[in-house]
């Protein structure tokens, strides 16, 4: 009697966690696993509508070096993820050391006022945005332009370079403020004797910066970079709330994902927008590995 | 020593201030823009608006009542089903799974940890395609569940919960067990009401997450009935007839939800954002 209850006991325990994790298994089966093999076949298809399509080959993908839209939008992208890497990195880290510092004035207002652009969708960004960098002479922003002797612009539609400032603002409204929460978090765990310690040695606040802050920050820097290049690779809100349709000129403010999308959903060309998302897939796989040897993302986790 | 603390008092408070103003600005300049029927003036100047008193009126507020009859208020009933269907969905199934990785030892649990832990680094918009073409096949396109069911289980917040796990009480456990407890009433009667700072932490941001969503809400819902906020406000972006009007104040009602949300929530807030930088 006891002998069948324990082995009913430690079958349960055995059995448990399957039944607690399943429904990540069907899920990652479903939407993961599945996705990702349905699009490397769509990618070997011509798909005319939703009911016909035909296996074409590699004829997609022969397709994609003749395409003069993928470089522009790869530039787009690339430019666009190193400027918010830089931007979120090197403002976040001050705007954190600033908040942390004991001397610095209503630190909670400030924080809170920073992060609250963080709670918005991008559209309301976008209808801001799209305002502030509007054309016309007298927009505050162009009256500046013309105050410091500079031309005004056409923000939006006039060089690839200023369509990437326009989208690196507009973005980093959005994403400073969680970036910043990230560092100051990292900064109130580094170890106060640290601090103590150098002002006993004399050290002055640049030396402390560079010698105790930014080794403390590494951990952090390394999540905030990692998640900045992810996030800036995959940008497509922003760039397709400021150019709707994503019909500019040369490409501008097209990212690779907007390119995607509008290959799919605006031209019905499923089959070759799949050989752009392979191939967007590959390069995301790649930097991934990048990153694991590089900075060891990931092995820390596995152990959890 | 005491100028440099007032040198320093100044300057950071200036730059915040300036900071601030930064941040907020958007927020003040569509409230004001919201209550302005002229709309005019937008157009030509971009964000320069000329304001005075005679010039507010709340019929940009009315006119969403009136505008498509009432659309913008279908787009609110929609993000907010969305947002409840996908928070409770995804804290219920992700809470079990977070659990369930962390608190038992079992053959698949190194690779399953790894697989959760990769399909973070995969974004959507890469699946979107395929994604589509399943729940066109699922008929699950212009539905809730086609929205919210393909993230409902969420890596993210699987991994939130197996940090939170880890400091769960196994002893716990173990005593339930001798006393004849089955296991998936430990989970639900003992353990459960032990992680409800993490659900309340989770259901906020993932809240958050359903309410600002747009590319999968895009591709999933196509016609005007079906839109989410993001998606329909989106539409309105055209300055065509009276497009500006309701955008301006559909948009500050749009951000009202997850405002208040913030504000009575901040700790919580916080301390769950930064739980992946910490750990990561």
């Amino acid at each position: 009697m006891n002998g069948h209850k324990n082995r009913h006991y430690y079958n349960a325990v055995k059995k448990a966690p399957y039944f607690f994790t399943l429904p990540f298994v069907i899920s990652f089966v479903l939407f993961f696993l599945y996705p990702v093999i349905y699009m490397f076949v769509m990618s070997f298809q011509k798909i005319e509508s939703l009911e016909s399509w035909s296996f074409v080959g590699f004829n997609n993908y022969k397709r994609l070096s003749a395409d003069i839209h993928i470089g522009s939008a790869v530039m787009n992208s690339v430019l666009f993820t190193i400027g918010i890497v830089v931007v979120n990195i090197v403002l976040g880290v001050l705007i954190a050391v600033g908040l942390n510092n004991k001397k610095t004035l209503f630190r909670n207002g400030f924080r809170s006022a920073i992060y609250l652009p963080a709670l918005t969708s991008i559209v309301v960004a976008g209808i801001y945005f799209r305002l502030f960098f509007a054309g016309g002479e007298a927009t505050p922003l162009n009256r500046l332009m013309t105050l410091l002797n500079l031309p005004t612009r056409e923000w939006l539609y006039d060089t690839r370079l200023s369509g990437i400032f326009v989208l690196v603002v507009t973005a980093t409204w959005r994403w400073l403020g969680t970036n910043t929460l990230y560092f100051l978090c990292g900064l109130q765990s580094i170890p106060e004797e640290l601090f103590e310690a150098a002002d006993i040695d004399g050290a002055n606040s640049f030396q402390k910066f560079w010698n105790i802050i930014i080794p403390g920050l590494k951990p952090i820097l390394i999540f905030v970079g990692t998640t900045l290049v992810y996030g800036g690779l995959r940008m497509f809100g922003e760039s397709y709330v400021l150019w709707p349709r994503g019909n500019t000129p040369g490409g501008i403010g097209v990212t690779i994902v907007l390119y995607i999308y509008k290959t799919a959903f605006t031209s019905f060309d499923f089959g070759y927008a799949s050989a752009l998302s392979v191939l967007l897939f590959i390069c995301l796989i790649l930097i991934n590995m990048l990153f694991i040897k590089f900075f060891g993302i990931g092995k820390q986790e596995g152990r959890a | 020593m005491k100028k440099y603390y007032v040198g320093y008092r100044l300057a950071t408070t200036i730059i915040f201030l300036i900071l601030s103003i930064c941040a907020l600005g958007p927020f003040v300049y569509l409230l004001i823009a919201s209550f302005i029927e002229d709309m005019s003036q937008v157009f030509k100047n971009g964000l320069s608006l000329k304001i005075s008193m005679d010039m507010l009126s709340i019929n940009n507020y009315a006119l969403l009542f009136t505008k498509d009859n009432g659309l913008y208020f279908s787009w609110y009933k929609n993000s907010l089903i969305i947002t409840i269907y996908y928070t409770v969905v995804s804290l219920f199934f992700s809470s079990l799974v977070g659990y369930g990785v962390t608190m038992y030892d079992f053959k698949f649990k190194r690779p399953l940890v790894v697989i959760i832990l990769s399909t973070m680094m995969i974004p959507l918009e890469i699946l979107m395609l395929p994604l589509y073409r399943e729940m066109l096949g699922f008929g699950l396109l212009n539905t809730y569940t086609g929205v919210v069911i393909p993230f409902a289980v969420s890596a993210f917040a699987i991994y939130f919960f197996m940090q939170y796990a880890q400091t769960l009480p196994k002893e716990l456990m173990d005593a339930a067990r001798v006393d004849g407890c089955g296991e998936f009433r430990i989970y639900y009667q003992i353990m459960a009401p032990i992680m409800i700072p993490a659900f309340g932490t989770m259901a906020i941001l993932q809240a958050m997450t359903a309410w600002n969503d747009f590319l999968w809400p895009l591709i999933v819902m196509s016609t005007n009935r079906n839109f989410t906020l993001t998606v329909g406000l989106q539409t309105y972006l055209s300055p065509y007839g009276n497009n500006y009007n309701a955008l301006f104040s559909g948009a500050v009602l749009s951000v009202i939800p997850i405002m208040i949300l913030f504000l009575a929530n901040q700790k919580t807030f916080i301390s769950g954002l930064t739980i992946g930088g910490v750990k990561g």
